[in-house]
């Protein structure tokens, strides 16, 4: 029952979206209003049939239906309510279910709020994330549906998988599952997953917006102002699900670090880039008027780059630990990328060709603000190529030596990103710091540059104290200063506004506030700019100076790291309800020879059933730390081996990582403060724009 | 039906409401200089930055979903033995090619794989007796330290050739997806029967015979 | 008949000649597995001194896992082998030569010969290099067309306007008027 209807409201969903594509285009062709308004009624309409089809996955993986092969695959009778629910995105053919599903949802959302006074742009914004949706559909509906269920035949027993029934056939109820992957049962597995998508997905709403702006020639900043809020959303998912994935990776995986540019990561991390760059350029044209084709080339790729991201990690062209279960995706995903990167890049070089994108690309000055946001866009698309190439230099040298062309291939690792990075970082930061310091059009550099002598000069301080204190690290030593110019100036940009304020009779933290409320945009800015600024800070820190060391340690034995000593105080073996073994040292770390606290980093050992022998055999193994952990650093401790009570650690010692997490919780909060609602001047913009609608309504009686 | 919404505000005139037209002076001049390149750089670029990545993207896609192979010809290779001085072998070059005209069968092993360690008595017993039938046995020892891989030969006492797979090589080739794996190629150099697990004794003689007899 | 002195000095000789070919059964010089399969460190190598180097190489069995990180039993063995190999006195340089050379190229994390390396890092100098010059080209152009000054040039569709601008005006007040443009634009 569960299933029947799941297929079908799945496949309504796909024909509601192929009717939403082509009811959309025709009626924008052959002017037919009606056609374009039923077009997004049917759009809209995938939002609460895949609701359906996402309820019912959950509440049967909550009945524990495991004739649905997906249930099957993902829990099983000891599984946890939470993971039940959230088993919906534990494997491939859920999370496409879930993907879809928020697709859907988003599109709703942005089909409403925008109809009127966007109206010009609907039909084509329907179609691009009907498309969209419709692909991820196909794959929903026709290659991994998750409402398969699993039949036996009676006579020979036979049991297989499949949608429909095979001839004579019975639905087969197996009594129990197969279980999630444990490296999965774990809080920050379950968030990061949807926060990435939802940062994916998001991206896709300025993208149909602009793709529309591209293909109607509404070239001016309506598409920009309209999805202005949805990139920053979309942004914020995706900072969020970066740093939940590097949070988690910290804490469950235990190898003391949070970042292994591994090339799913990597997947993440460039749309963020163009994303970041993205959201600095658009401030530009709306205020300028210019760099319009840049707003365009930078929400196109980064909605490629999206959904070349998806390609990568589910696909398994790349070696990666993120990898995905073999399936058949590979093929229709590369499809969709192609025909992504061809017809959005082909209306761009037309546009840009007829002299459409043309907008007051002009500079007074080179030290004006528009300067350096032009110069930040060529920053981050540096950055994005020289990533880019780490992850697919392997394949590309492939291909060159299946040619004969070489002998090797090259594979590049973490030891390649860090010296190719520095540089772009170092130019970002300076502009971080530099540019909210310079005035729009005319500047120069005197003006500037007096008011960069206070950032400059606590640098250049920062800098010499570092020095003093023997820290010897040239990198280390630029990147702290760098760190501290960009968050001066920051800081120095809030305060002239504060005291300005103060001057007038406010005292400062009432000014503080009605500055931030009167300009949300601009000051959520700047405190995600502090928020970078902070995580650069924790990112130098434990990245330059980690220390680590690995010993084998009897009973009563200790080792050395630092100013730390680990004492390894027992091992015991403990039993956990959902049927883990674990095995647990005691240790006590000491700080300067005095006791600080007691850690018990472990290993969680997950039994499965050996299916040679059928009797229970440890299966996947879990290496969870112990992690002492205050603001100046992280003393971590994990189990690498052991046999008897002589246990193997490895121990890290991570300086200044706290401030990695409390730079991000600075950042989303910034990102908050961007996004909330503020009356002035959208409402005004809004209220112009309206109009030729209104004049339409008036003459020709509305929809 | 109502007007035309769609084109109600056509995008290629002027967008300024009529006073500011007039405090700038009026409307723009009838032949003013179009704007017009004849091809566009960037479009050319790109297309090509795009067709390259897609062909890049595809390879590997092409690559990754490619099998095992089951039939057909199997790929050449050459190795150089384990030097084995009980069985005064020294580091001499086998090729597959060199052995056309012979049955093959090529078991990919390695010392710390347990299954490998239960089918290699068999593999040796069947060589000793096919060998004179001119049956050739290849071991490739996969991922594998050598020290550790000799001593596994010498423990199962084996006789028939056994190669280090330098630089992964052949392992790729052949697109093995575990260990032990097992290839039999008949005398045309067509891989005649594949196992991607332990052999037992009765499937490899009798897979040997069918290769001897086609 | 020989002298009873070089008797057993040859004797002596002998037995020591004997000993020293006996000498390895007796005493295990290379590090062994005790009985249960445990391995033991040579004897002046540190976990550390392995981790080092395995932190540069990558597993060749399970995918993306650097090979100190890496649980798996091959990883395991290909550390046991690394630290035997510093035992003998080979240095990072030959170890990873041999690894690469031994497994393939994917084993390492950057490229092992120079050349490869250099090339690995060229072709994204070579790109951001090309990026950067049309970057400062773009950069000129602008700042040529934003050096006419007195006129604002504005371009819209594919018509060229310029509306020619009194000198005298305010920049303030004309980036108010500019922003108020902005906001009819649509």
């Amino acid at each position: 029952m569960i299933a029947e209807i799941g297929i079908i409201a799945t496949g309504l969903a796909f024909v509601a979206a192929a009717y939403a594509i082509v009811a959309a285009l025709v009626g924008m062709s052959a002017r037919r209003d009606a056609l374009v308004t039923s077009a997004r009624n049917a759009a809209i309409a995938t939002f609460p049939l895949l609701t359906v089809s996402c309820g019912l996955l959950v509440y049967a993986m909550l009945d524990h239906d495991y004739s649905i092969a997906y249930v099957w695959q993902t829990t099983d009778n000891n599984t946890p309510a939470f993971y039940l629910v959230t088993g919906l995105w534990g494997s491939q053919a859920g999370s496409l279910l879930f993907w879809s599903w928020l697709m859907s949802g988003f599109t709703f959302a942005a089909l409403l709020l925008n109809w009127r006074s966007e109206r010009r742009l609907m039909p084509v914004v329907i179609a691009v994330t009907m498309a969209t949706l419709g692909f991820f559909l196909i794959l929903n509906n026709f290659i991994e549906n998750p409402f398969e269920r699993y039949w036996v035949t009676p006579e020979t027993g036979r049991i297989q998988p499949a949608l429909f029934a095979p001839d004579g056939a019975e639905v087969f109820h197996p009594a129990d599952g197969n279980g999630l992957n444990p490296l999965l049962r774990h809080l920050g597995m379950v968030i990061h997953p949807p926060m990435l998508y939802l940062g994916f997905v998001g991206f896709t709403i300025p993208f149909a917006f602009a793709f529309a702006a591209l293909a109607t020639g509404q070239l001016g900043s309506g598409w920009l102002r309209a999805t202005r809020r949805w990139a920053l959303v979309a942004w914020l998912f995706l900072s969020l699900g970066l740093l939940l994935g590097g949070r988690w990776a910290y804490d469950v995986l235990g190898w003391g670090g949070y970042w292994g540019w591994d090339p799913v990561e990597n997947a993440a991390l460039l749309p963020w880039l163009t994303g970041t760059a993205f959201l600095h350029s658009a401030v530009v044209q709306e205020k300028r008027g210019m760099l319009k084709f840049w707003n365009m080339l930078l929400i196109i790729t980064t909605f490629l780059l999206v959904v070349l991201g998806t390609f990568a990690t589910r696909s398994g062209v790349v070696s990666s630990v993120h990898s995905f279960a073999e399936s058949e995706i590979g093929l229709p995903m590369f499809t969709f990328l192609g025909l992504s990167m061809l017809v959005s890049v082909a209306l761009l070089a037309w546009r840009q060709e007829r002299g459409d994108l043309r907008g007051a690309d002009e500079l007074d000055s080179v030290f004006s603000r528009e300067s350096f946001f032009l110069l930040n866009n060529w920053m981050f698309l540096g950055l994005t190529v020289v990533v880019l190439w780490g992850s697919w230099a392997e394949a590309i040298t492939t291909i060159l030596v299946d040619l004969g062309l070489r002998d090797t291939i090259i594979n590049l690792g973490p030891d390649y990103y860090p010296p190719v990075v520095r540089p772009f970082l170092v130019g970002i930061f300076i502009l971080m710091g530099i540019a909210p310091l310079a005035a729009w059009r005319r500047s120069t550099a005197e003006r500037l540059g007096r008011s960069l002598i206070v950032p400059t000069a606590l640098a250049i301080a920062l800098m010499a104290y570092l020095v003093a204190t023997d820290t010897d690290s040239p990198w280390a030593l630029l990147g702290y200063g760098l760190v501290t110019f960009a968050g001066a100036a920051t800081l120095v940009e809030i305060w002239k506004g504060m005291a300005a304020r103060h001057r007038r009779g406010e005292n400062y933290l009432a000014a503080l506030l009605a500055l931030v409320r009167r300009d949300r945009r601009r000051y959520g800015g700047y405190f995600i700019h502090l928020g970078m600024v902070v995580m650069g800070i924790g990112i130098i820190g434990s990245s330059g100076f980690q220390k680590t060391t690995m010993q084998t340690l009897n009973v009563g034995e200790r080792l050395a790291l630092g100013h730390y000593e680990l004492q390894h105080n027992g091992l015991y073996e403990a039993q956990a309800e959902d049927g883990r073994t674990m095995i647990v040292a005691r240790m006590a770390v000491y700080k300067d020879g005095e006791l600080v606290a007691n850690v018990r980093p472990r290993r969680d050992i997950f039994m499965t059933t050996d299916p040679a022998t059928g009797m229970p055999a440890p299966g996947t193994n879990m290496s969870i730390p112990g992690n002492y952990s205050t603001v100046a650093e992280d003393f971590y401790a994990i189990i690498t081996h052991w046999t008897g009570n002589t246990v193997t650690f490895r121990a890290y010692l991570n300086p200044l990582i706290s401030f990695v997490w409390m730079g991000g919780i600075v950042l989303i909060l910034g990102t908050m403060v961007a996004l909330w609602p503020s009356r002035q001047p959208d409402a005004v913009a809004r209220k112009l724009a309206v109009p030729p609608e209104s004049v339409g309504a008036r003459a020709g009686g509305g929809d | 039906m109502s007007e035309n919404q769609l084109t109600e505000h056509p995008p290629q005139q002027t967008d300024l409401p009529d006073w500011l037209e007039q405090a700038a002076g009026g409307p723009p001049r009838e032949g003013a200089e179009p704007v017009q390149q004849r091809f566009s750089a960037f479009g050319v670029t790109a297309m090509l930055i795009i067709v390259g990545l897609l062909f890049v993207i595809g390879y590997a896609l092409y690559q990754r979903n490619q099998s095992t192979p089951t039939e057909g010809p199997a790929p050449e290779f050459s190795v150089t033995v384990f030097d084995i001085e009980q069985l005064n072998r020294r580091g001499e070059r086998l090729n597959l090619a060199d052995f056309r005209g012979n049955v093959v069968v090529v078991n990919f092993w390695a010392s710390y794989c347990l299954p490998c360690r239960d089918e290699a008595p068999v593999f040796e017993r069947v060589w000793r007796e096919y060998q004179d039938q001119g049956v050739v046995f290849l071991g490739i020892n996969t991922d594998d330290i050598e020290r550790d891989a000799v001593a596994y030969m010498a423990e199962f006492d084996i006789t028939y050739p056994n190669a280090p797979d330098r630089g992964g090589r052949i392992e790729d080739q052949y697109r093995i997806t575990g260990i032990p794996e097992t290839f039999v190629i008949n005398a045309e150099g067509e891989i005649s029967w594949h196992i991607p697990a332990p052999a037992s004794e009765r499937e490899l003689r009798a897979e040997i015979e069918r290769a001897l007899q086609s | 008949m020989l002298p009873r002195t070089s008797v057993k000095t040859g004797l002596l000789a002998g037995l020591a000649v004997l000993l020293a070919l006996l000498a390895p059964l007796l005493v295990d010089v290379a590090p062994a597995r005790a009985q249960d399969g445990e391995f033991e460190l040579p004897p002046g190598v540190t976990w550390d001194q392995v981790n080092s180097i395995a932190h540069r190489m990558y597993c060749d069995v399970c995918e993306g896992i650097p090979l100190d990180e890496c649980e798996s039993v091959t990883c395991r063995l290909w550390r046991e082998e690394i630290a035997r190999m510093l035992g003998d006195g080979q240095t990072q340089d030959e170890i990873m030569d041999y690894f690469v050379e031994r497994y393939g190229a994917d084993v390492a994390s950057l490229p092992r010969s120079t050349t490869d390396r250099i090339l690995a890092f060229a072709v994204p100098a070579a790109i951001v290099l090309i990026i950067g010059l049309i970057g400062a080209l773009q950069v000129r152009q602008f700042r040529r067309r934003g050096r006419q000054t007195g006129e604002i040039v504005r371009r819209s569709g594919s018509g060229l306007q310029a509306r020619p601008v009194p000198e005298d005006v305010d920049p303030a007040y004309l980036e108010r008027l500019e922003r108020e443009l902005e906001g009819l634009e649509s």
